[in-house]
């Protein structure tokens, strides 16, 4: 019975460490977020030295995405509309159609949909970008050279992000409306003018430009989490493969947090 | 004029590159598809990889879908702020809304990052050190080891992503609705259970499993064919999100059709 007890405490102490322990290094990722969003904020006042670069990451990671966005805000359309017309089947009436949609698409769903689809394709690429950069010890040689890594590499894809994702998220919610009006005329029982009222009924303004805020702040977390995980790889080829994956499960879940947080806190 | 004409001609060659090349992705990802059904199982690897790619994505869907818990009561929230509601139609909606629409699109996405991009880096990082080579010489087929495992892990895996991503966003939402709107736990619970059809279940969970098994076959096939060194494996990781996002949006809407 000896050896039971000690088995016990040890078992119970194997659990208690990889818990902490998770803690623990959640805490330490929290910390070294902190410290390069705080950096680069500070090297932001030299962003207008490099317009430049900031134009070519705009092209890169926003105008390319273009079309990808489309095509998802348009399934996003046609999706809401089928969907809500089951929920509304017989309890609410069809009226109400276009209110629904409309709401739904311009709060939720256009802003998350578009900057999940977005964010995989951006943070993916800074990662590899800065990864591959970071495995050839190219970061290194810029900081030998007492360039700031910073101040070349992350600040302009962060105004980059923050400035195309509201441009990307406007052109998604009119391909996504487009499709919703093309999908309610042709796949329900509703007329074209009855859905066009509810599009408009209860409509405000401020459901729009709450979506647009949302999306700059989801712009700056793909940013960090894309740059984050670059300069974070170690151990080579397999290494960059593995902060890709990272940086992509970390910004959607950032993205769904801070989702909540934003709607939370101006409701 | 001509600069004109010059413009017109590239957008034109932009547009019929673009389709050609998405034609020939999809008829390759066919193809590829094809091939991997004829192979056999190996169940000792299925197993291996139903623990590594889907076990260990478990506690990300558990994190998500408590926020997709929120996201849902803040949309319902939205939707009927203006309408005078009964409370127990709350919990019919929102019990539809994260079994059949929120809840299988927003894990779907998730899990493309996390099984798609995963899986894709690692045949990928198998494919640039030439290991998928050194198998079919050693005359064992990766097919049968590798890919096909993994595809079937994730079938097998679905299942128990909607039940577990489900169980906690309807926790969540409860949890939220009576903390912010003031709804009892008994009218949610109640709506939900007196308005429940089994065409929600059933979407679910074919949704949840078809998602499930498209990022585990794009991811499988971009990383089969990826070539180019680092470059290449960062290359596969990002076609494969980008690609199995939309084809998760696009078999949302099929499924809906089909099964509503």
């Amino acid at each position: 019975m000896d050896s039971g007890k000690s088995s016990l405490i040890n078992l119970l102490a194997s659990h208690f460490l990889i818990i902490s322990s998770y803690i623990a290094s959640f805490m330490r990722h929290t910390a070294r977020m902190g410290y390069l969003i705080v950096n680069t904020l500070g090297q932001l006042k030299y962003s207008l030295k490099m317009k430049a670069a900031i134009v070519n990451e705009m092209k890169t990671s926003g105008l390319d995405s273009l079309p990808l966005v489309m095509a998802a805000s348009a399934f996003i359309g046609g999706e809401t509309v089928l969907q809500t017309e089951f929920q509304f089947s017989g309890i609410v009436p069809l009226r109400y159609l276009g209110m629904a949609v409309c709401k739904a698409l311009t709060t939720e769903l256009c802003p998350v949909i578009v900057a999940f689809v977005v964010s995989s394709r951006v943070s993916t690429s800074y990662a590899a970008e800065i990864g591959t950069m970071k495995t050839g010890e190219q970061i290194d040689a810029l900081s030998c050279l007492s360039l700031n890594p910073l101040r070349y590499l992350a600040v302009p894809k962060l105004v980059a992000c923050v400035i195309m994702l509201p441009i990307l998220v406007v052109f998604g919610e009119l391909v996504a409306f487009l499709a919703s009006i093309i999908t309610a005329v042709l796949a329900i029982d509703i007329t074209l003018h009855s859905y066009l009222q509810g599009l408009r009924l209860f409509f405000h303004p401020a459901d729009l430009l709450v979506g647009i805020f949302k999306s700059s702040v989801f712009g700056a977390i793909i940013c960090f989490t894309g740059v984050y995980c670059g300069f974070n790889t170690d151990g080579g080829a397999a290494g960059v493969g593995r902060s890709t994956t990272t940086a992509v499960v970390v910004s959607a879940i950032l993205i769904l947090a801070f989702d909540f947080l934003i709607a939370y806190l101006l409701k | 004029m001509k600069a004109l004409k010059n413009k017109a001609d590239k957008v034109a060659e932009w547009t019929g590159s673009v389709f050609r090349t998405s034609v020939e992705n999809i008829g390759s990802l066919a193809l590829f598809f094809i091939r991997l059904s004829r192979e056999k199982w190996h169940r000792g690897m299925i197993v291996e990889q139903m623990y590594v790619t889907g076990v260990k994505s478990l506690s990300f869907v558990a994190m998500s879908s408590v926020f997709v818990g929120f996201i849902t009561i803040m949309t319902y929230t939205n939707l009927t702020a203006r309408l005078n509601v009964e409370p127990f139609i709350m919990g019919m909606m929102v019990s539809r809304l994260v079994f059949m629409e929120l809840g299988p699109t927003l894990v779907g996405l998730i899990l493309a990052g996390k099984i798609g991009a995963k899986i894709a880096s690692e045949i990928s990082f198998m494919r640039i050190a030439e290991q998928i080579d050194a198998l079919t010489c050693l005359s064992l087929n990766p097919m049968r080891y590798l890919i096909n495992s993994r595809v079937v892990a994730c079938l097998l895996m679905g299942p128990v992503f909607f039940a577990t991503s489900s169980l906690i966003a309807i926790l969540s939402s409860q949890v939220f609705a009576e903390l912010t709107c003031g709804v009892s736990a008994a009218d949610f619970y109640s709506g939900m259970k007196n308005s429940f059809q089994l065409t929600i279940a059933v979407m679910g969970i074919v949704k949840v499993t078809s998602f499930s098994v498209t990022n585990a076959i794009v991811g499988c096939y971009y990383g089969y064919y990826a070539s180019g060194g680092a470059l290449g494996i960062g290359k596969a990781t990002r076609n494969t999100v980008v690609a199995s996002s939309l084809l998760i949006l696009l078999e949302n809407i099929i499924l809906t059709t089909l099964l509503l």
